[in-house]
């Protein structure tokens, strides 16, 4: 095979990769404001949490599978936290519940900053996605095992929301929630406590994506503002709100962002920005997002 | 209510002689590095009051305007030199011709902005504006052929060359712009194209019915804050002689918004009460210690504690309160004003157009809008 087409292939699987990871990061975002109207924009800072909880369980145990539930779980307790003590007193404020976790994502990172300090930590990857995998259409014909394993999250993650969505209870309630939150009230239920459900879930997913992140590649302070970018793009791009639109999302912007820092190093995020404003100019609701 | 213009007119008069009087009185460090470093920051967080009161746009992109004007005047008045990638960058103007093509450029990058996020409302807005300010964050961080990288550039100098070799005199100029750049932003809220700004934040939809261009006015808005930012950018520049992308990183991003709010999203001169408290603090935060917590290092924590406390109990910010306190003190008993709160009325305004938002304006009546209208 010719070495550019090599290359383009090598470069094309980076891409697929880390939209896995990008469609983690943004999908517990999505599904907040997809319900809840809730722009979480300490979500960065709660993938920081989770990454550095994550850490912490894992330089305690070895365990990934355990630094991973360390990582959902603390940032499930810090959603719950976060939403029965300020969010949920001032429901349907959007704009005031999105300068609220403004402040929160500052307090967090700085915390977390304390704690840890600036240093740059890494989580080994679980056994069962150590090393290489022989692929031959890639540069030196192996990939890494462990980013073909991303893969194999994202889509556990895409098919457990999609089970949760639309083969629970709670996730008929989560959908009818969407269309119309005082319907659903009026028939009986318990919206304040889907809202935290929701909410919890969708920081928990950042949380979780932060242990999956920190494995691929580290963590240091300022990665928040990376995954809050990342997640807003995705989202922006996508649609807020649908979790289809999540994964194209991903997919496009992992795709260029791993284009061009191929081929246009010093231009690759100029490029997502390009596909992020075309895409606006066409459908300011996103590619799947349904208008407001 | 001529008793209350007549007030602001005395606490204007009294307010602009104190800053006057200031740098001639007070030590060097209080002169340079909190007094013109609250005006600068006051600007930018001006630049956001005008789009948040006026447009009902809350915009996260000051500050990466701001610093795009700082590095236009750091590529028009640098020497040519070759920078890591063999490139030859700087042109060497004067200081005050690159002033002006660093503010005519960033008007064109604010317009530029105000024309991908035109048509989008509310925290739809905030975070499209987010999105492009932490870009360009990266855009300059992974740039080296025109943005110089993580090293950015140094050396820049303004008229009066280094701001410390006279510090009385770079004041002045940031004062005079400020004052400048406040009296514009009061003759436009005024003027016609003012009041069609206010119809397009309070009502988009009818506003277009009746024939305005909604998305052509909310771009001018834009173009309009970016100058104001650009402003701001150039005496930032001057003041720190270096620019490097750790000036429009996410928490610079977020400060404008911080000083904005504390000071008070609804009124203009919140923006430099904002900046002043925010510099104090700053300077300061080390002298702070409570229940044996020291702020020394954790400045952040102490900032974004104090943000979501104003958030929640004082949404019109210290001027909110201050006038509350002021109207409470004149007026006991009967004739007391309720609390204006500008996120509230925003949340029904800035969400995106629909119906039951577009019949009842939820603007409050009278006291209810900014300032100076």
């Amino acid at each position: 095979m010719p070495k550019a087409l090599v290359d383009f292939l090598t470069v094309l699987l980076n891409g697929v990769t880390l939209a896995a990871l990008y469609f983690v990061v943004a999908s517990g975002f999505t599904l907040i404001f997809g319900l809840m109207r809730t722009t979480n924009m300490a979500h960065g800072s709660l993938y920081m949490l989770g990454a550095y909880a994550g850490v912490s369980a894992y330089t305690a145990t070895g365990n990934w599978l355990i630094a991973l539930v360390a990582g959902f779980a603390v940032v499930v307790v810090v959603g719950v936290v976060i939403h029965l003590g300020l969010l949920s007193r001032m429901a349907g404020q959007d704009l005031r519940q999105a300068l609220v976790t403004i402040g929160l994502s500052i307090i967090i990172a700085d915390l977390l900053l304390a704690k840890y300090g600036g240093l740059t930590f890494q989580i080994e990857p679980p056994s069962v996605a150590t090393g290489s995998v022989a692929i031959p259409f890639v540069v030196n014909g192996t990939y890494s095992a462990y980013r073909l394993f991303m893969i194999a999250v994202a889509a556990a993650v895409y098919g457990g929301l999609w089970l949760v969505l639309n083969r629970t209870r709670i996730g008929w309630y989560i959908r009818a929630g969407i269309d119309d939150r005082d319907m659903l009230s009026a028939l009986g239920v318990n919206v304040s406590r889907v809202f935290l459900f929701v909410f919890a879930l969708g920081a928990g997913l950042a949380g979780l994506s932060g242990v999956i992140g920190t494995t691929a590649l580290s963590i240091s302070p300022g990665e928040d503002g990376r995954y809050l970018l990342s997640s807003l793009v995705v989202v922006i791009v996508g649609g807020m709100g649908s979790l289809g639109g999540a994964v194209i999302g991903a997919l496009i912007i992992g795709l260029s962002e791993q284009i061009g820092l191929f081929y246009a190093p010093t231009y690759s995020i100029f490029i997502t920005f390009v596909i992020m404003a075309a895409v606006l100019a066409v459908r300011p609701q996103g590619l799947l997002g349904r208008p407001a | 209510m001529s008793w209350v213009r007549s007030r602001q007119g005395i606490v204007t008069i009294v307010a602009l002689l104190i800053l006057v009087v200031y740098p001639l009185v007070m030590p060097r460090f209080w002169v340079l590095s909190i007094g013109s470093y609250s005006i600068i920051l006051g600007i930018a967080a001006l630049s956001l009051v005008f789009m948040s009161g006026y447009g009902g746009m809350v915009s996260l992109a000051q500050a990466a305007l701001a610093g795009f004007a700082a590095y236009m005047l750091a590529l028009a008045t640098l020497a040519p030199s070759t920078n890591a990638t063999g490139s030859a960058i700087g042109f060497g103007l004067p200081a005050l011709a690159g002033a002006v093509i660093a503010v005519v450029l960033t008007t064109a990058l604010g317009a530029l902005f105000g024309a991908i996020s035109a048509r989008s409302y509310g925290t739809y807005f905030l975070m499209l504006t987010l999105a492009l300010a932490v870009g360009f964050f990266y855009i300059v961080l992974q740039n080296y052929e025109i943005f110089g990288g993580h090293i950015g550039f140094a050396g820049i100098l303004g008229p009066t060359g280094q701001p410390r070799a006279n510090p009385e005199v770079f004041y002045y100029i940031c004062l005079a712009t400020a004052t400048a750049v406040y009296l514009g932003l009061r003759y436009i809220v005024r003027s016609q194209l003012g009041l069609t700004f206010q119809g397009v934040r309070d009502n988009p939809r009818r506003m277009a019915a009746l024939g305005y261009r909604v998305a052509a006015h909310r771009i001018a808005l834009f173009a309009i804050a970016g100058f104001v930012a650009g402003l701001s950018g150039v005496l930032g520049a001057w003041y720190r002689g270096n620019i490097s992308p750790g000036i429009v990183d996410l928490s610079r991003t977020i400060d404008v918004l911080i000083i904005a709010v504390i000071g008070g999203l609804g009124y203009p001169i919140g923006a430099f009460v904002g900046a002043v408290v925010f510099v104090l603090m700053d300077v300061f935060a080390s002298s702070i210690s409570l229940f044996g917590f020291s702020f020394d290092e954790r400045f952040n924590t102490l900032i974004g504690v104090g943000f979501v406390v104003i958030v929640l109990v004082a949404p019109d910010g210290l001027v909110g309160l201050a006038n509350r306190a002021w109207q409470s003190a004149t007026h006991r008993g009967g004739g007391r004003r309720r609390a204006v709160d500008p996120l509230a009325a925003e949340a029904g305004l800035l969400a995106a157009p629909m119906p039951a938002t577009s019949i009842a304006p939820s603007e409050p009546a009278g006291d209810g809008t900014p300032s100076n209208k």
